[in-house]
């Protein structure tokens, strides 16, 4: 019979996180391998052209995933450090440390794969387009929340530095966004995917976009759960290692 | 305040801000582009840098000597000794240096009127910079080698100010003014007065647990 959990908690325990995620990583893998290759093969070949932007609309397979996971992933890494100064979960901690590369790199491909769209498009690699402005600032706090770890050694003071960073971060990133919304609507395009708007893209265009999301969000919980796995053996090796018991 | 005065760091801070600009403007002027814009980003850049300069004083010294345990176990909160730390930070760096604009940018290309006006939002705007300084102050607490990294942290967060400085000082220029941009900043400097207080006093209070 199947244990029933009492709340979401127990999860915090390494111990527990550690015996599930066990048992969740190869589904997890076996996922991302599927969503991701169906959606990218489906979109990059089995896709018509689009009658303005030719081949180039297929950039949009890694560059809408990429810009969604980046915004996404800096929000986690704000509820996580809140929950670790409020309620001291060292999991919630590791979370938020290590989604900070993998949604740092999201950032820079999101930015690199719009630039290459741009070039043909647009006529130019960059332009200050207030959309692209908040991607920039994004990057800068990613790097900034990055730094701070790679630059201190590990101590809960640190952590506390850290998650309170991560709060600035998500305060000023949103602060700076309406800011550069406030006077123009910019160049880029609007959201292409929402749910209360009736016009979205073409439903060729859809599924296989909707299939290449899934695919990244089970890349980066894949990838995610294998960082965190890691930085707890690497936790408990370090306290073994101090503590000399062997 | 006096601290500041007698460590000479209103000259400093203020030498800093002439230098800055005279150099990037010489810079600007091999270039042959000197319009307006580009003085306006000068300053406001200039401005940033300088009241970067001086945060790391802000509280490293009490810390470092324990004044900062005193003002932590006096009835005073907290909060209202960081409202007090960035006033100081305001008026010793950011003050001198509203003064000095309109004497530095019309040699430069500004109208007398235009920079008065630039002026004036500058005085609205820089409490918020010394507001956001104390957060970037009290994460460095402490380092050591934290000069750069309090840029790396402290810079982007200045953004949301300095983008709309910016954008309304550039609307001045073009003479498309209204006080409601006035107010705009003065918003934002409100706000930070409202949340950076309780943010600081709770990452100080991490040094300390």
């Amino acid at each position: 019979m199947i244990k029933y959990r009492k709340n979401i908690w127990e999860f915090a325990n390494p111990n527990n996180f550690l015996r599930i995620t066990n048992k969740i990583t190869p589904f997890f893998i076996i996922l991302t391998i599927i969503t991701l290759s169906t959606g990218i093969i489906w979109g990059l070949f089995f896709t018509p052209e689009d009658y303005r932007q030719g081949s180039s609309v297929k950039i949009i397979y890694v560059h809408v995933p990429a810009a969604f996971l980046a915004i996404n992933i800096y929000f986690m890494m704000f509820v996580t450090s809140v929950i670790w100064l409020i309620r001291r979960h060292h999991v919630s901690l590791i979370a938020a440390k290590s989604a900070a590369p993998i949604g740092f790199i999201m950032t820079l491909s999101a930015i690199l794969t719009g630039a290459i769209w741009g070039k043909p498009i647009w006529g130019t690699y960059w332009a200050w387009d207030p959309r692209l402005t908040s991607f920039s600032i994004l990057l800068m706090f990613y790097i900034g929340y990055i730094s701070i770890w790679q630059t201190m050694k590990f101590s809960d003071k640190i952590a506390d530095l850290s998650s309170w960073l991560c709060i600035i971060g998500s305060i000023f990133a949103l602060m700076s966004r309406y800011a550069v919304f406030f006077w123009d609507q910019g160049l880029h395009q609007g959201a292409s995917l929402s749910l209360d708007k009736k016009e979205n893209i073409d439903d060729v265009f859809y599924f296989p976009l909707l299939l290449s999301m899934a695919g990244f969000v089970f890349l980066f919980l894949t990838l995610l759960v294998i960082k965190i796995k890691t930085e707890i053996q690497k936790r408990r090796l370090n306290i073994l290692l101090s503590t000399g018991n062997t | 305040m006096l601290f500041a005065l007698a460590n000479k760091s209103i000259l400093l801070s203020t030498s800093f801000f002439v230098i800055l600009i005279l150099t990037v403007g010489i810079g600007f002027g091999q270039t042959g582009d000197s319009s307006e814009k580009t003085v306006i980003a000068i300053i406001w850049i200039a401005t940033a840098l300088s009241s970067l300069l001086s945060i790391k004083e802000m509280f490293q010294n009490d810390f470092e000597d324990g004044t900062l345990d005193f003002y932590m176990l006096s009835a005073a909160t907290l909060e209202t000794i960081i409202c007090l730390k960035a006033f100081t930070h305001w008026i010793t760096t950011n003050l001198p240096i509203i003064f000095l604009i309109p004497l530095i940018s019309i040699p430069l290309g500004i109208t007398f009127y235009h920079s008065i006006l630039i002026s004036l939002v500058m005085l609205v705007s820089t409490p918020a910079l010394s507001f956001i300084s104390t957060l970037g102050a009290a994460l460095t607490l402490g380092e050591k080698g934290g000069n750069l990294l309090l840029s790396i942290f402290i810079l982007p967060t200045f953004l949301p100010i300095i983008i709309f400085g910016m954008k309304i000082s550039i609307l001045i220029t073009n003479s498309i003014y209204d006080i409601m941009a006035h107010l705009i900043l003065f918003a934002l400097s409100l706000i930070c007065l409202a949340i950076t207080p309780f943010i600081t006093s709770a990452i100080i209070k991490v040094h300390y647990s």
